[in-house]
């Protein structure tokens, strides 16, 4: 008997992939006769339980063959640590929040983090935001690009190298076609191949960016929208105050003609002059 | 007067000590630092005798270096003290003795041909030397110098100084009872119309006091290029009474007002070079070699043309005006043609084609050049130009003085304002430890400001944002200071080497045929050193010109 109502509530499950409603089921199958069932069924990890969050009813939702075998004697504040982990998606969930949602003890929260390890059940990402904290998420997720840093990190550190290859490809191209459209530019790296991870249209306008800043670029309005082309006004190649050693000095605020830092005994100046 | 920062008052001091001397020096630094003095107050600040006082305060003032005023007190006073003198030190016209190659430079280049070039070239020399004289004893000077006679020297001198004065390079010196300009409140507001003030009151004298300064500038401008009518109709060579030494020995013998004329000498008024033309010109040519370097060469031909044909306009040729006056492009194209005559360089451009080239630089907002409402004129934004060359020197000061993400980072919160330092290193795209670093050195060397926000009136870190942003005025400031040090610096270590260096330099300069091969290659690197060293003065003038205009 508990056998064929299992059945019937996996199969009602598997038509509402998003969750089988409590009201649903209750439809199909009288409260009464499902009660014993659906508890037996949550106990052996072949059912979980959401709640929806606008009118706070429950719903069922099947859990997979593989899930279940991993949750196989998993303790309940195993269970709770897991479901709060599972709530914070591909963000994440940091240590101290976990403790304060299901008001365990910290070591307590660190054992049963270890136990969903091992089963390969959660995960712990380092943030590029806070390296040293360590958010959990479910085993199978991506992390979000606010936790990885997208495609400028490679193992948790800033690839300067690469935004450095990046921008080289992207002024040459600018430079070469004489104007392009932030579209065309993205294009070309992307077929080009630089990056290992997908770059998005607003990745390139972040490079395209810094080369503004640096003065190598410019953009301007055109008919077919914004568009950039290498940069008209270039700050000039040399300077005549740079050119002296006064003009780079790190000590300048400390020079006087009678200090210990003086023009008269300046070494810059002396190997400057010294040709 | 301008402000007195410390490398000012270094810089000042160091080119008087080297062209006049301890005690001018010691004159001077004193009015530099204490602003307006009355002979006695300078007497007693020196601490040198009254005499010497004296004679260095005329130094001064012949070389325009001190500004005297005459101040009158109230005349309705029952025991009203006599008129006295206060003098004002000048340090914009100290600091322009570092123009001086550049300005005989720019009159080689404006007066064509070699022998007018000479001539022309011979009495602002003579001008800048002696500060202000007479014709006749710029006559005097000038034959001198040629060693020819003064009547042979007249013929050539008398057209060649016309035109200086007609050009504006030359003027007349001002009368030492001249008032000075009333000083500005920076910014003051307008405020409502006052009602006239009744007679006899405060308010009343001070308006009527305001009327006669007026009054007494406008006499003066009206005859500041004002030749006098005997020369104009080809007189004589006038005669110099005397040398222009003992001149001026002979005047500072008569009173201590600076230029105050003897009695019956007020038919030969005194010249003195107008820094204030050469200064305009040199701005207008430092823009149009701004404008080349962005748009090309004719463009940069043409706002030439419009400046010169602007300040050739009365009231034109401001060194304070922050745009030019209205020019057609009629007007420019038959300038350059012109300018041509001298400069067979400059390109040649139909009024067709002046016109095309000025509506492209108008309609580039940047580039300085503005339409004058829909009418075909066009006038410059010298203001506009001169802060985008500011911009663009301190850029490349920051590109060569912090890391290559240094002008980044500058450029990017000149751009945005204010960022949080997460939000520089984001925009930067430059690791977040790299952009603290980068920014809290850029904020010691004073190109960076940091602005606290704070969320809770107890101004509490923890509780408090900090936001960083590029104070322009302020790093405009300081690289200008920094650019008065480094003058002063280098002529410091000129000074030190050829000191270091004086005995075999003397030897050299006595004619010594016998020195040893080590001394040879000492004497060829000084000279070596010196002349690096001059040329980078010079080169740093047009910088110093720029950031303190």
């Amino acid at each position: 008997m508990g056998s064929v109502l299992e059945d019937k509530i996996l199969a009602l499950c598997r038509q509402h992939p998003e969750g089988l409603p409590e009201a649903l089921l209750a439809q199909h199958i009288p409260a009464t006769e499902r009660e014993n069932v659906t508890n037996s069924m949550l106990t052996k990890h072949k059912l979980r339980v959401l709640r929806n969050g606008k009118d706070g009813s429950f719903a069922y939702q099947e859990v997979s063959h593989e899930e279940a075998n991993k949750m196989k004697g998993v303790s309940a504040e195993d269970l709770l640590v897991y479901q709060y982990i599972g709530q914070a998606g591909n963000l994440g969930i940091w240590t101290k929040d976990l403790k304060n949602k299901s008001n365990l003890q910290q070591p307590q929260i660190t054992k049963i983090l270890r136990t969903l390890e091992s089963r390969a059940l959660v995960k712990s990402v380092k943030s590029v935001i806070n390296p040293s904290r360590k958010v959990y998420m479910l085993y199978d997720l991506e992390p979000a690009r606010e936790l990885t840093g997208g495609a400028w990190y490679t193992d948790q550190d800033f690839d300067a190298e690469f935004i450095h290859i990046l921008q080289q490809a992207c002024q040459k191209y600018i430079d070469n076609e004489g104007e392009a459209t932030l579209e065309e530019v993205a294009d070309f790296i992307r077929t080009k191949g630089f990056s290992r991870v997908e770059l998005r249209d607003e990745d390139v306008l972040c490079i395209l960016r810094t080369l503004e800043f640096d003065g190598l670029v410019e953009s301007f309005v055109s008919d077919d929208g914004e568009m950039y082309r290498p940069a008209k006004y270039r700050v000039p190649k040399t300077s005549a105050f740079t050119s002296i050693p006064c003009g780079i000095c790190p000590v300048i605020n400390d020079c006087s003609d009678d200090g210990v830092i003086s023009p008269a005994t300046c070494m810059y100046y002396k190997a400057w002059l010294d040709f | 007067m301008v402000h007195c920062s410390p490398q000012r008052r270094r810089l000042c001091s160091s080119l008087i000590k080297e062209f006049f001397g301890d005690t001018v020096e010691r004159i001077c630094s004193v009015l530099v630092a204490r602003g307006q003095q009355t002979l006695p107050e300078v007497v007693h600040a020196s601490s040198l005798p009254a005499p010497t006082v004296r004679s260095a305060l005329l130094v001064l003032l012949q070389h325009n270096f001190v500004v005297p005023e005459l101040v009158k007190p109230d005349a309705d006073l029952r025991a009203a003290p006599p008129p006295y003198y206060l003098y004002h030190a000048d340090t914009g016209a100290i600091i322009q003795m570092l123009r001086m190659p550049r300005i005989l430079q720019h009159v080689q280049r404006d007066y064509g041909g070699p022998c007018e070039s000479d001539m022309a070239m011979q009495i602002i020399e003579v001008l800048l030397a002696h500060g202000r004289l007479r014709l006749g004893q710029i006559v005097a000077a000038v034959a001198a110098r040629l060693g020819k006679p003064e009547g042979e020297v007249w013929g050539e001198l008398h057209p060649r100084f016309i035109s200086l004065v007609n050009s504006r390079h030359v003027e007349r010196v001002p009368p030492a009872d001249l008032p000075l300009p009333k000083p500005r409140a920076h910014g003051k507001p307008q405020g409502k119309k006052k009602a006239e003030p009744k007679e006899g009151s405060k308010e009343k004298a001070e308006q009527e006091a305001e009327q006669v300064r007026k009054l007494a500038q406008k006499s003066y401008s009206d005859e500041r290029f004002q030749l006098p009518i005997e020369l104009l109709f080809g007189a004589a060579a006038p005669k110099a009474a005397k040398p222009a030494a003992r001149a001026k020995r002979k005047r500072d013998e008569g009173g201590d007002g600076g230029g105050q004329e003897p009695e019956g000498s007020t038919s030969q008024p005194l010249w003195r070079v107008n820094f204030e033309e050469f200064n305009c010109r040199l701005r207008d040519e430092a823009c149009a070699e701004h404008i080349a370097e962005m748009h090309g060469r004719e463009p940069a031909a043409l706002v030439a043309a419009m400046l010169r044909h602007a300040a050739q306009q009365p009231g034109g040729g401001r060194a304070d005006a922050e745009v030019s006056g209205a020019v057609s492009a009629a007007a420019a194209a038959e300038q350059l043609a012109q300018m041509r005559r001298r400069q067979p360089e400059l390109p040649m451009l139909t009024i067709n084609a002046a016109s095309r080239i000025l509506c492209e630089l108008a309609e580039d907002a940047r580039s300085g050049v503005k339409r004058v409402g829909l009418q075909e004129a066009f006038f410059v934004d010298l203001c506009a130009i001169t802060k985008a060359m500011r911009q663009m020197h301190i850029e490349a000061i920051v590109r060569d003085r912090f890391p290559p993400i240094g002008m980044r980072v500058f450029r990017l919160l000149t751009a945005k304002k204010q960022l949080e330092q997460k939000q520089v290193a984001d925009y930067a795209m430059v690791p977040v430890r790299d952009a603290r670093e980068l920014l809290y050195r850029m904020l010691r060397a004073g190109f960076l400001t940091l602005q606290d926000v704070p969320r809770t009136a107890d101004h509490a870190a923890s509780r408090t944002l900090y936001t960083w942003r590029v104070d322009a005025a302020a790093v405009t400031r300081r690289v200008g200071e920094e650019l008065l040090q480094t003058a002063a610096n280098l002529r410091a270590r000129l000074h030190r080497e050829l000191t270091e260096h004086g005995e075999v330099l003397a030897r050299v300069e006595a004619g010594d045929p016998v020195l040893l091969p080590r001394e040879r290659a000492e004497v060829g690197r000084v000279s070596r050193m010196s002349a690096l060293l001059e040329t980078r003065l010079i080169a740093l003038d047009p910088l110093i010109a720029l950031f303190h205009r």
